[in-house]
């Protein structure tokens, strides 16, 4: 089958065989296709790349890198506080002596 | 440095645009061509001719974009151009279009991209990828006869309106 890549060299301004250019514009297929070429280009130049707001997948895989982070982080000080306060004594609660110096009047050592 | 900067300005544009449509999405894109920059400037020397200079270029951004790729790849990431969920009707052509570069073997997407949207030469492209220059002419024919087949309906649409062969 006949794939005329003569005609894309043609289309992209490079060195082609004039003579095998004429034979493939001569066939019904080759100027379809050399008008198809022509349409594909306008097609492809005209699409856009998605959109430059669009979360590429870098940054989407970046993103939840992040939020996973934060949050461990986040419950690593919630549990670091919550430890700290059951640990701490209450502050209006006097501390219970654990022994008791006595003076005797008078007395010496 | 400044021939350096001279050549990545010269370029930037086609860079751009080529980058966008390999990863498929200008954010990512504008960061590569950064990382493109960022190669040509720390490069020690430059090839001599122009020709050899915007192959150069390219062969960078291709290997940079063949990084990205991988990276995204090994974290289970997109590594092609994909479509975005939730567009407009009005620009179901241009989804279309990526989904059908997607489709394409990746070495005839890029040597189709720099012809098409980085306006190297034959010549060029053969030098940025390694290939012979009747590799090129094949592959990038082969990826419009593919274009061709996914893409018939905004062709026939195109060819309603009046064309050119240059954009």
């Amino acid at each position: 089958m006949e794939t005329y890549d003569v005609i894309s060299a043609f289309l992209d301004n490079e060195p082609f065989d004039s003579v095998e250019l004429a034979r493939a514009l001569a066939e019904p297929d080759g100027r379809e296709l050399l008008l198809d070429l022509v349409a594909l280009r306008a097609v492809v130049s005209k699409a856009d790349p998605p959109a430059a707001t669009a979360t590429s997948p870098a940054n989407a895989a970046a993103a939840r890198r992040t939020g996973m982070i934060v949050g461990f982080l986040a419950a690593s000080l919630l549990f670091a506080a919550a430890g700290a306060l059951l640990r701490q004594p209450a502050r209006d609660v006097p501390p219970k002596p654990d022994h008791v110096v006595t003076f005797d009047v008078g007395s010496s050592h | 440095m400044a021939d350096a900067e001279a050549l990545f300005a010269a370029h930037q544009a086609g860079l751009f645009r080529y980058l966008s449509r390999i990863v498929g999405h200008q954010d990512t894109a504008r960061d590569l061509t950064q990382d493109v920059f960022v190669r040509v400037a720390g490069s020690q020397r430059l090839p001599d001719t122009d020709v050899e200079r915007r192959a150069w270029v390219f062969r960078i951004a291709r290997n940079v974009a063949i990084d990205y790729q991988r990276r995204q790849a090994v974290r289970g990431g997109a590594a092609s151009p994909i479509a975005d969920a939730g567009r407009r009707p009005a620009q179901d052509v241009s989804v279309a279009v990526n989904e059908a570069l997607a489709s394409l073997d990746a070495v005839d997407r890029d040597v189709f991209l720099m012809r098409e949207v980085g306006g190297l030469s034959y010549g060029e492209i053969a030098a940025a990828c390694d290939l012979t220059l009747d590799a090129v002419r094949s592959r990038i024919h082969r990826a419009r006869l593919r274009l061709r087949e996914r893409l018939g309906a905004p062709i026939a649409a195109a060819r309603r309106q009046p064309l050119r062969t240059r954009t």
